[in-house]
């Protein structure tokens, strides 16, 4: 199982009175594929914040790859995270400073793989971006171009499971093809699981689980 | 990789992290060419005269004397015969003495008359007599013997003919045409003002001063501006100090000159804690001013922080790149600092030696300097604690939305 949901219940500690997510059971299969739905501000962001450790529980309620994120400490859900979790965001998915070759290398640092700079180039060029533009800083690169850097980024460490948060909000109609082609093409050769959030239900077309963030969080019907 | 991310970030925001960097160096400068000065004269003065035990000249201040007879700081208040000077070096307990007469320069350079005791007996350092790279001592009336620095800058050699100045200023009118000098002897340097003056006989000053050729004529001096003595037993020098203080014939002042430079520094400890003072503030204000900037730095990089997050940079990674950052604009600082001071020290370094008399070394690799350097390094850590911790707590409570 790559994501098992069980009783998690979440609200703001400014506002506890304000449920953001009531989720009964929810479970993402290993290399499944599922794209999830939802108005933009209904707690899609919360839901991966709370996946990926970036936001705890104290309740034993979610488990990513078998690891009870309540279960680790800080330290332990970092090197966790950067080892078997790749983030796709909408926009500032890179530094902007740095080149795409550098910012992928940030990540090997993280997850403490070592990847040749071969590695780093070939997957690069997997996703269609030019030499050219590998040593750039990556503000000088476009927006369709920063999101392939962003998938070679998630992918270099081989996680085991993406999460994409509306990353094809800022593409245009034919950047957002694209990318979704390129992404689909990635995960499936890496055999990992997807969980893509957006609001756009056009990308309902390339997963074959398709949920509605409302099915699964009853917060908000409460 | 995380030096790669702090320089490249910093490169990022080159307009305020330059004005950062122009700060601290500013600051550094400051501090450093205080400390540098104070540490160079401190250490010329107290090397420039060694194993003489009493300097003796008319009535002035201690300060005063050791100032003008010496360091040739300032200008002699008044003469003292040739005569008391004959009469007091014939004391039992005097080994030697060295007379010493000023009043002439040479395009700037003081002329000293005196007698071949000064080559034989003028210390300086530990205890280090002069030596001669060209040439040898005067023997004749008309003979010049240069110091190190005077021949290097005014590129003579052994041999040149000379005229002297009468006056202490470089751009006298008043010069003594008719007595050409010869060259005779060069010496080593020895750091000391002994390498910006000249050297002649008591008998070559009389003889310009009387327009004489020096030949079959009383060239004996009738005054001199002051004498070193070295006695026999240091037991007796207050003996002889207060003999002389109460000399009959004349008013004379008689200086040990380690107590003279002690009280000089005592004058001058007041000022040069000031001005450490107001050193260590400028620096301050500086290091304030690269954690104000990192401060504002961090609310415009919140963002970037959060994606080092999503990646898995632990919150301490954080703060270490803003630590990082700031040692690097510190370290880069530090290093135009010592450049820019290197530089102003040897661009200007003739113009200290010639106007103020102070020879400073451009090299700045001293312990003292590299304790300075190592405590700006830590004063600028603990400066950069402030924005570091205010990643850290930013970087441990964010999440996207």
């Amino acid at each position: 199982m790559s994501i098992s949901i069980n009783n998690l219940i979440y609200s703001y500690s400014k506002s506890p009175e304000d449920l953001v997510l009531n989720i009964k059971h929810w479970q993402l299969h290993e290399q499944e594929n599922i794209f999830i739905h939802g108005p933009s501000g209904c707690g899609k962001t919360t839901f991966l914040n709370l996946i990926s450790g970036m936001l705890t529980t104290s309740k034993d309620s979610i488990k990513v790859l078998q690891h009870s994120m309540a279960e680790m400490k800080g330290s332990e859900i970092d090197s966790f995270r950067a080892k078997n979790i790749g983030y796709i965001f909408q926009t500032f998915n890179l530094i902007p400073y740095l080149s795409p070759i550098e910012n992928i290398k940030i990540a090997c640092q993280f997850s403490k793989n070592i990847v040749s700079q071969s590695s780093i180039k070939q997957i690069l060029s997997d996703l269609h971006l030019e030499p050219k533009t590998w040593h750039k800083a990556t503000h000088f690169l476009s927006m369709g171009q920063k999101q392939r850097v962003a998938i070679a980024r998630a992918l270099i460490n081989q996680p085991k499971l993406i999460i994409a948060d509306e990353p094809t909000s800022s593409l245009d109609e034919k950047n957002r093809d694209t990318f979704m082609s390129l992404l689909m093409e990635q995960t499936a050769k890496l055999n990992c699981a997807l969980l893509l959030v957006s609001h756009d239900k056009s990308l309902s077309q390339y997963f074959s689980r398709v949920e509605s963030f409302n099915d699964i969080n009853t917060a908000g019907s409460l | 990789m995380i030096l790669t991310l702090a320089s490249k970030s910093l490169l990022n925001r080159k307009g305020s992290v330059l004005l950062t960097i122009i700060a601290i160096s500013v600051s550094l400068f400051v501090l450093l060419a205080v400390d540098h000065l104070r540490q160079q004269t401190k250490q010329g003065f107290a090397s420039t005269i060694s194993g003489t035990d009493l300097v003796v000249g008319s009535r002035t201040s201690s300060i005063n004397l050791l100032l003008y007879s010496i360091f040739h700081i300032g200008t002699p208040t008044a003469n003292l015969s040739w005569g008391s000077y004959q009469d007091i070096k014939k004391h039992t307990h005097i080994a030697w003495s060295i007379p010493i007469f000023l009043g002439d320069s040479h395009k700037g350079y003081r002329v000293m008359g005196t007698n071949d005791d000064f080559f034989l007996h003028y210390k300086y350092g530990k205890k280090h007599p002069l030596s001669f790279s060209a040439g040898e001592k005067f023997n004749g009336t008309f003979e010049v013997v240069l110091g190190s620095e005077v021949a290097k800058q005014l590129n003579y050699k052994i041999n040149d003919p000379i005229v002297l100045s009468h006056g202490l200023v470089s751009t006298s009118f008043s010069n003594h045409d008719q007595y050409p000098f010869k060259i005779i002897g060069i010496l080593d340097s020895t750091g000391t003002p002994v390498d910006q003056t000249l050297y002649v006989t008591l008998q070559g000053i009389e003889a310009i001063h009387k327009n004489s050729k020096g030949q079959n004529e009383d060239l004996a001096p009738k005054n001199i501006t002051a004498f070193m003595l070295g006695l026999t037993s240091r037991m007796a020098t207050f003996k002889v100090q207060k003999n002389i203080n109460q000399y009959a014939k004349e008013p004379l002042t008689a200086i040990l000159p380690g107590v003279a430079l002690s009280e000089l520094w005592q004058i001058m400890g007041s000022v040069e804690q000031v001005l450490k003072l107001i050193s260590y503030l400028v620096l301050l204000a500086s290091l304030l001013g690269l954690a104000a900037m990192l401060v504002a730095s961090i609310n415009e990089r919140r963002q970037e922080i959060q994606l080092l997050r999503m990646i898995g940079a632990p919150p301490w990674y954080i703060f270490i790149i803003i630590e990082l950052e700031a040692i690097l604009i510190a370290l880069i600082s530090t290093i135009i600092c010592l450049l820019a001071l290197s530089l102003v020290l040897t661009v200007f370094q003739s113009t200290l030696i010639t106007e103020l008399g102070l020879r400073l070394s451009a090299n700045l690799f001293s312990m003292n300097n590299l304790l300075i350097f190592a405590l700006v390094q830590l004063a600028t850590i603990i400066a950069a604690a402030i924005p570091a911790a205010m990643a850290y707590r930013s970087a441990k409570h964010t999440v996207r939305n």
